[in-house]
């Protein structure tokens, strides 16, 4: 069903590409929003790579590929929202978690500020690594072909973005144990 | 820490902890943009092979001299025709000189015409340029942008209104105590953004506005990333910051009748020369919508008629008036008493 689709849609169908577009767009979304942590910038993300795979689409030879192609230009629009962005939104600012003790929703809010913070801190291009990987669940082989990295590139991203994120969480550890105490 | 669960658990988790579905109003947004966009041509052996017609040498100079015809005969349309597209002389952008600027309000790629951009941060006299085919728009959520390209590009124009600038670009601090109300104030505070370097700044007008001009290129030895290097601020806290290293910016500083903007044109180190003279274009449209002085009483030194965008630089441009020839050189204002107090 779905290369019937894509070659039609290639062909300049643009009802096809309308049904591919409807199938495909949260997908995306949902990558694009976890690579740039930010809802306004992921709709742009998204926009711009279905408007760039219905421009492109008669370049794909492949219409089996459909689906690792549109992650392929959704994480290159990524890239360049992360460059381009002219954002207007005011600076995230993240609430300190500090105190005496947590309880496990407290561990989870800590978790989630610091990987925030930390995830944030990456580049894009180890976010699309990482998200590939760990949130999509593609092997890392899989995600060096769609970004069109070598296998080794990938892994080396993936591993500097996991140190990172590691130093993130353990930072918060340290300063969020019970005999610090500090609470701002 | 085991309590907490393996790394990869907690950042599985994390990753799962967002939005589902993406906004229900964005693929009728893709779907209009799609409507408007061409696919590109297949490029591949069904192609036909392209043919080489032979032309007799005397066609060839009849044809010649009609293509010369057809060019001069434009260039008198356009510089006997008022309004603000005949001031372009763009080949690429050709509206209507007539034509109402369509008022941006969304994201998305435009076709070519006269757009009226509102400016970032506060209410201000729109900013109105006419554009090629190929570029689109940037609403965050002002629709103060427009860039080459479908999907972002490597030229773009701005439109801010802006209340402080950084003191510190990468660790986020604005100057204290904040920026004067002055246009000078603003002027003289790019000029002078860590990070950069800049030109000193010199009077000149835009759509008949006086002002103040400047640029500045982002140096390759910031201390931090470019999208970290925080440039100005708009009186609703939007930042503007850097992109890349080796980022020009062309800067004018202008009093709308008291109301103090910032109008940017610039350009990314690879952006090609064809965007860059469609940027030019670009620049020579600007005008402000509902402006009382207009292109009729622009004077030299106005966006139109001085400022070149590209790689060539305003002080390589020897037949410029000589209050705004070279950019690097102090020159008196002889504006200044008109500017807001």
């Amino acid at each position: 069903m779905e290369p019937t689709l894509v070659e039609r849609a290639s062909h300049g169908d643009r009802e096809a590409f309308g049904v591919l577009a409807g199938e495909a767009i949260d997908r995306l979304y949902r990558v694009a929003y976890r690579i740039l942590r930010d809802s306004e910038a992921a709709r742009d993300a998204t926009q711009q790579a279905l408007l760039e795979a219905w421009r492109d689409l008669p370049t794909l030879r492949d219409s089996s590929r459909w689906e690792a192609w549109t992650y392929r230009i959704v994480v290159h629009a990524c890239y360049r929202e992360s460059r381009r962005e002219r954002q207007l939104n005011a600076a995230i600012r993240f609430l300190p978690i500090r105190g005496a003790s947590f309880p496990d929703s407290a561990i989870a809010v800590a978790d989630r500020d610091e990987l925030e913070r930390g995830f944030r801190q990456l580049p894009a291009a180890q976010r699309a690594v990482v998200v590939l990987h760990h949130y999509i669940g593609l092997p890392l082989t899989e995600v060096a072909e769609i970004l069109g990295i070598p296998a080794g590139t990938a892994r080396s991203r993936l591993h500097h973005a996991t140190r990172r994120l590691r130093v993130a969480l353990e930072a918060d550890a340290t300063v969020s144990a019970p005999t610090e105490g500090h609470a701002t | 820490m085991s309590v907490r669960g393996s790394f990869d658990d907690r950042l599985s988790r994390w990753l799962d902890d967002g939005p589902e579905a993406a906004p229900s109003d964005l693929l009728e947004a893709v779907l209009k943009d799609v409507a408007v966009v061409s696919q590109r041509s297949r490029i591949g052996w069904w192609r036909p092979p392209r043919r080489t017609v032979s032309i007799p040498a005397g066609w060839a100079v009849a044809a010649a001299a009609l293509v010369i015809l057809a060019i001069v005969g434009i260039g008198l349309w356009s510089v006997t025709t008022s309004g603000p597209a005949a001031t372009n002389g763009s080949a690429t952008a050709s509206p209507s000189p007539t034509a109402r600027p369509e008022v941006l309000t969304q994201t998305g790629p435009l076709p070519a015409g006269a757009y009226a951009l509102p400016a970032a941060g506060a209410g201000a006299p729109q900013l109105v340029v006419t554009i090629p085919d190929g570029w689109r728009s940037y609403c965050r959520p002002d629709c103060f942008a427009i860039e080459s390209g479908l999907t972002g590009g490597t030229v773009g124009i701005g439109y801010f209104v802006v209340a402080n600038v950084y003191a510190d670009p990468c660790a986020h601090v604005l100057r204290d105590p904040p920026l004067g109300p002055l246009v000078d104030d603003l002027a003289t505070a790019l000029s002078t953004l860590p990070g950069t370097e800049a030109t000193t700044p010199i009077a000149t007008t835009l759509d008949g506005h006086r002002g103040k001009y400047v640029e500045i290129t982002i140096h390759d030895d910031i201390d931090c990333p470019p999208t970290q290097h925080y440039l100005w601020e708009t009186p609703s806290r939007g930042k503007r910051w850097a992109e890349a290293v080796g980022q020009h910016f062309r800067l004018w500083v202008v009093d709308l009748d008291g109301q103090r903007v910032l109008v940017q044109a610039d350009w990314l180190p690879d952006a090609s020369e064809a965007d860059l003279a469609a940027l030019s274009d670009v620049v020579d449209s600007m005008r402000f919508a509902g402006s009382g002085v207009g292109s009729a009483t622009r004077q030299p030194g106005d966006a139109s008629a001085v400022l070149r965008v590209g790689r060539q630089t305003l002080d390589e441009s020897s037949t410029h008036s000589a209050s705004t020839s070279r950019v690097d050189t102090e020159v008196a204002d002889p504006f200044s008493a008109y500017l807001p107090r």
